[in-house]
């Protein structure tokens, strides 16, 4: 009796580590996950208006490298997208680590929310680049290559 | 008598906390100042996506942040002419009896540090520490006339040093963030008129 509470509360502890560990490692989640299903329209050149108060030369750039074209009128297409990153947790040469959020709106509602933790700067995996990459997966139609034929 | 020197010496050791704010340098000064028209129309403004964040955590939500945001832009805008009155409603809720409707949307970030934040607190602020207020606003102008949609943007942040010294200071501490609210407020206006809006200033009849 004794041994099998003694072996539920390890399994307990194992699995909160788990837990733990996992949230670590993986650092990135994208909500909403719940809520009122939001259809998401995707398009063959997404564009985005970007707001962010902190590091928008370098947000921006990342934008344009996943494939986005950054409009400077926030009137000139329905995606807003407003970027925090927050405070510098760690730093390497090649950068600081930032907790960093991307949240799309469109037409003043939440559709696409991800948060992720990681390296900025000239850093390689940059947290910036992915989460750009991610955001354009979700709202660019897959490109069709002209010999694919399947 | 006693009691009542202690209790306003108290209040304003509490309330008189010394600041200086300094305006920062991303916005440059306007070619042409626009001039203020002979009907001023009046404005119904709100908060709409806006979001405010303050490292070391904020003590007033995102609406209200906006909220002062606009109260200075505006105050700018009627102490220049540019409206004759404006008028806060809950967001979405104009009402169609103002000349024009104003939403405000975009981002400020209180850049600081922690660590300096909390040894400047334990120091009962000998110790100065800065907070850098940096905007990215946007503001949405719509006719309510003709339903025309106008829009503008602007980047400008202000700096806040605080340091139990800098009480004497006072006079002057709210000096760079006057500047930096009527920099973007200016700016804000002059790429609303360059795009057509308060042309007719007064549009309802």
């Amino acid at each position: 009796m004794v041994e099998s509470a003694s072996m539920a509360r390890s399994l307990f502890l194992l699995s909160l580590l788990v837990a733990a560990g996992s949230f670590v490692l993986e650092g990135c989640r994208s909500t909403p996950e719940s809520g009122p299903e939001i259809a998401i329209v995707k398009v063959k050149n997404p564009t985005v208006f970007l707001v962010s108060a902190k590091e928008k030369d370098a947000v921006r750039a990342s934008l344009e490298r996943a494939g986005f074209k950054v409009e400077s009128d926030h009137l000139a297409t329905p995606h807003f997208l407003r970027v925090t990153v927050g405070l510098s947790q760690d730093f390497r040469p090649c950068g600081p680590k930032h907790n960093v959020r991307y949240e799309l709106a469109i037409g003043g509602q939440l559709v696409i929310d991800l948060r992720c933790i990681g390296y900025t700067g000239s850093c390689v995996p940059n947290v910036l680049d992915a989460l750009s990459e991610d955001l354009y997966e979700r709202l660019a139609l897959p490109a069709v290559s002209k010999g694919d034929g399947s | 008598m006693k009691k009542g020197a202690l209790t306003l010496s108290l209040w304003l050791v509490l309330n008189a906390t010394g600041c200086v704010t300094v305006a920062g340098k991303q916005l440059p000064p306007l070619e042409a100042v626009a001039t203020a028209p002979t009907d001023a129309p009046s404005i119904q403004e709100t908060v709409g996506n806006f979001s405010f964040h303050l490292d070391g955590g904020k003590m007033i939500t995102s609406n209200k942040a906006g909220r002062i945001i606009n109260e200075e832009i505006l105050k700018v805008w009627k102490k220049k002419g540019y409206i004759e009155s404006s008028q806060y409603v809950k967001s979405s809720e104009f009402t169609g009896q103002a000349d024009y409707n104003v939403t405000l949307s975009g981002s400020l970030y209180g850049e600081s540090s922690i660590v300096m934040q909390i040894l400047s607190g334990l120091t009962l602020l000998v110790i100065p520490h800065s907070i850098e207020q940096k905007f990215d606003i946007q503001y949405t102008l719509e006719n309510v006339r003709t339903k025309e949609k106008y829009g503008a943007s602007v980047e400008e942040s202000y700096t806040q040093w605080s340091e139990f010294f800098l009480i004497f200071a006072l006079p002057w501490s709210g000096k760079g963030s006057s500047a930096a609210y009527e920099a973007m407020a200016d700016h804000i206006y002059s790429q609303l008129r360059s795009k057509g809006a308060f042309e007719n200033s007064r549009t309802m009849q």
